[in-house]
């Protein structure tokens, strides 16, 4: 990546100094850093930053952004720029001239083959003086990862959330000192090779119009920033993580849930934490979770932690409902048989005298066991295996949740079982 | 160590560097804490902690939180931890400082890759002094398996049940005085170096009744009568546990010479408290039951245009000979499974349709005594 600007010696800014403006790109017939002349000391402006800023995206994409301050001549001057180490994309550096806009100019940016990632910065400058350059590049080998660490307290019925932010760097370049962001969210990315005029690749004949860019998951997708923090030292192959969001004694809401297909038949607890303006977890605002890894523990009444789960956790944003799986519950179980089923509503073609159609009459019954000694809701999920069926019989109300979901709250009174049964005719079935 | 010492008691220099060298680990863990060139003071973490508790689960890599006490110096400190034996998840690892008498806070984690398994803990604080260490991660390698063993007395109505905890550590770390807590049971010290397993007693119960049934189900146990025997974990009897594990039983019973012979082996699933577990621990010896299809046919054909049958009905109709050759009476319950859908139509004893494609009878049989009984089903609209 960039070597330092300030660090003297083996420069990567290797010359700012007038350079007689060239009619043909300069033949460079001797090393550059032996053709052009020394730069001047170069001076950092009061209120300059003195550490590069890095902007870690998905997809292992980074946007590197420094400023380099330089001297100028009046005319034409060429800064070298060497992109000694790393993995930066010197085809998508953008150079800003920040203290004279109106007065210093870039006019090229110019390679070699054979000088590699060396990149020529051709400035025009009306007069002499000092000048900040603000180079932002693309560099791959940096990751970042938001991983979520929640403890549920089942004494007190409290949830303790913690973000961390973790910043990987495998660029091959160390930063001594970086301000780091995390964006989240899909970002579209064109490659610097989409269009080559001259060296494209003969276009597909059935490929649809536009540019080739990859396959994308999301257009226009609203992003987040998450910074780091304070400026952080982040030498090359090194993870470093930092706590981000910390919520202790999160009020919880907890509800038992039964799905035959979910948690393998076992009755599962869901906590519920809220995240509207005002809430706990929201503050004034409420609070945008990025998507990341998920820990999640219960804190038992000896003091122990039992590990849950692990898996994946949000994306939530303010005003929606945090809800976290907590795993099977022993203190309740449901028992699922299928006590009948009958044909019937045989009808057979008027011509062939086949079978068309016919229906099926389903009863179910499920044995709820509550072994806790406190009065518990339950919410039923079952499925039906066709869209055309009607509820004939419930012992409880049930509500039609969508085409084929029947749920029941079922409430199950302290060291309880209850039965609940319910018949479904399925009709216009085939053979 | 001095020469003289050497030179003069050997033995005892012997002794002296053993001590040393067992105890020189810790030591020096502790240490150093020495300046560095970044800012910060380096500190050595033990390696071996003060607390251990290892939290099992039946589908999951142990939950371990250790504690350790380091001296923090004010300011910046960085804690080393070599976890580089160990099989531990790193993404589960949490951190937490208590200074005894002040306060600190942990600014951030590092992992420097070339330095394989260390990670680093950078903790502000904001005075000298001891603090507590406290580490949370998931370790993997950590296994454990219960075992029950059930005595029954002499008359078949209760057992003396025994339950067992194997743990084995192949974590890559050695664990000393460690607790252990799992589903339903305890280990309050456990010392396992890496490579052990050991086996501990959890409880020991006496008296627990059970429930001994017969089944002739031939679907699932073939051609012979099962035991199935049912224990209860229930509050108010003497197998009141929290929780009972899943884990393989091995059933005896005293022979006629007095000595326990095995009489079966099932695993019981996991039982929690005021459940019921069913064993099937073998087949019945003195009970037999011959089974015969009486008739079995097609009925209410419904043909298309070509004569073709679209569907039909199908009746049919068992009949068994059931015999006790024992001398006490038992109960047997017949279990056939027509498929769906089915109705009974007919039945020498009451049967019951337990779900939608069985349907049960249940047959008392009167000691060295033979019942006949019959079942007669109506499969509709099949095609």
């Amino acid at each position: 990546m960039l070597r330092s600007l300030r660090s003297g010696g083996a420069l990567a800014l290797l010359a700012a100094a007038a350079w007689p403006a060239l009619a043909t790109p300069p033949a460079f017939a001797a090393p550059p850093a032996r053709a052009l002349p020394q730069a001047a000391p170069a001076v950092t402006p009061a209120g300059a930053p003195s550490f590069p800023r890095l902007l870690v995206y998905g997809g292992d994409l980074t946007i590197v952004e420094q400023i380099a301050p330089v001297v100028l001549t009046a005319g034409r001057n060429t800064v070298r720029l060497d992109f000694v180490r790393g993995n930066a994309d010197v085809a998508s550096l953008e150079v800003v001239p920040l203290d004279r806009p109106g007065e210093v100019k870039v006019a090229a940016l110019f390679r070699r083959d054979d000088l590699g990632n060396a990149t020529f910065v051709e400035l025009d400058a009306a007069k002499p003086g000092p000048e900040r350059l603000r180079l932002r590049y693309a560099a791959r080998g940096l990751a970042a990862g938001v991983a979520y660490a929640a403890t549920f307290d089942a004494a007190k019925g409290t949830l303790d959330l913690v973000q961390e932010l973790e910043i990987s760097n495998g660029s091959g370049e160390s930063f001594a000192q970086a301000d780091v962001r995390a964006v989240f969210g899909v970002v579209r990315t064109v490659p610097s090779t989409a269009v080559l005029h001259g060296r494209a690749p003969d276009p597909d004949p059935n490929a649809p119009a536009g540019l080739p860019t990859p396959p994308l998951a999301q257009d226009l997708a609203e992003h987040t920033v998450v910074p780091f923090g304070s400026p952080l030292a982040l030498p090359d192959g090194v993870t470093v993580r930092r706590r981000a969001l910390e919520r202790r004694d999160l009020p919880t809401t907890l509800e038992w849930r039964w799905d035959a297909g979910a948690w393998g038949g076992r009755v599962w607890r869901v906590a519920k934490v809220a995240n509207g303006p005002g809430s706990a977890l929201g503050g004034v605002t409420g609070v945008t979770l990025q998507p990341g890894s998920l820990f999640l523990v219960e804190r038992e009444a000896g003091a122990t932690e039992r590990f849950v789960r692990g898996g994946s956790f949000g994306p939530l944003v303010p005003g929606q409902e945090l809800e976290l799986d907590l795993g099977p519950t022993p203190e309740l179980s449901v028992e699922r048989t299928v006590i009948d089923l009958q044909r019937g509503d045989l009808v057979f073609g008027d011509y062939n005298k086949a079978l068309v159609s016919y229906s099926e009459t389903e009863s179910v019954k499920l044995v709820l066991d509550n072994r806790a000694a406190v009065p518990r809701t339950l919410t039923v999920t079952e499925r039906v295996s066709t869209a055309s069926f009607e509820l004939t019989a419930s012992s409880a109300p049930a509500n039609r949740k969508d085409q084929v979901t029947l749920e029941w709250k079922v409430e199950l009174p302290a060291a309880t079982k209850v039965e609940l049964t319910y018949t479904v005719k399925k009709t216009n079935l085939h053979p | 160590m001095s020469p003289l010492l050497r030179r003069s008691h050997p033995l005892l220099a012997c002794v002296a560097a053993a001590l040393f060298g067992a105890l020189a680990p810790a030591a020096l863990a502790q240490a150093p804490v020495r300046p560095d060139g970044d800012g910060f003071v380096e500190v050595v973490v033990p390696t071996a902690p003060q607390s251990v508790t290892l939290r099992l689960t039946s589908d999951q890599p142990a939950n371990v939180a250790t504690t350790r006490t380091v001296a923090l110096t004010q300011g910046r400190n960085r804690l080393r931890f070599d976890w580089s034996r160990e099989r531990l998840d790193e993404g589960s690892l949490r951190f937490e400082v208590a200074p005894a008498n002040a306060t600190a806070s942990v600014v951030q984690r590092e992992k420097i890759h070339r330095r394989g398994g260390m990670v680093y803990f950078d903790v502000e604080a904001a005075s000298d002094g001891p603090a507590t260490l406290t580490t949370r991660y998931l370790l993997g390698g950590i296994g454990w398996r219960v075992a029950y063993t059930g005595m029954l007395d002499a008359a078949g109505a209760t057992l003396a049940l025994v339950g067992t905890v194997e743990v084995t550590n192949r974590s890559g770390q050695d664990l000393a005085d460690a607790r252990i807590v799992f589903d339903g049971g305890e280990l309050p010290a456990l010392s396992l170096a890496q490579g052990e397993r050991r086996e501990v007693e959890l409880f020991r119960v006496e008296g627990v009744p059970l429930q001994r049934r017969y089944r002739f189900d031939p679907a699932r146990y073939g051609a012979t009568p099962a035991i199935e025997i049912e224990v209860e974990n229930r509050v108010g009897t003497p197998l009141s546990r929290p929780f009972l594990p899943a884990g393989r039983i091995r059933l005896l019973a005293p022979q006629a010479d007095g000595q326990p012979g095995l009489i079966g082996e099932d695993v019981l699933p996991a039982t929690p408290l005021n459940a019921a577990a069913k064993l099937y621990v073998g087949h019945a010896r003195d009970l037999v039951v011959e089974r015969t299809v009486v008739a079995q046919g097609n009925e209410n054909e419904r043909r298309d245009r070509w004569n073709k049958v679209v569907a039909y009905d199908q009746r049919t109709k068992l009949a068994f000979k059931l015999r006790n050759g024992g001398n006490t009476p038992a109960t047997l319950l017949l279990v056939e499974r027509p498929g769906a859908p089915f109705e009974v139509v007919g039945a020498s004893h009451a049967a019951n349709k337990s779900a939608l494609d069985t349907v049960e009878v249940e047959v008392v049989l009167p000691p060295g005594g033979t019942v006949d009984a019959s079942l007669e089903w109506l499969r509709r609209n099949l095609w």
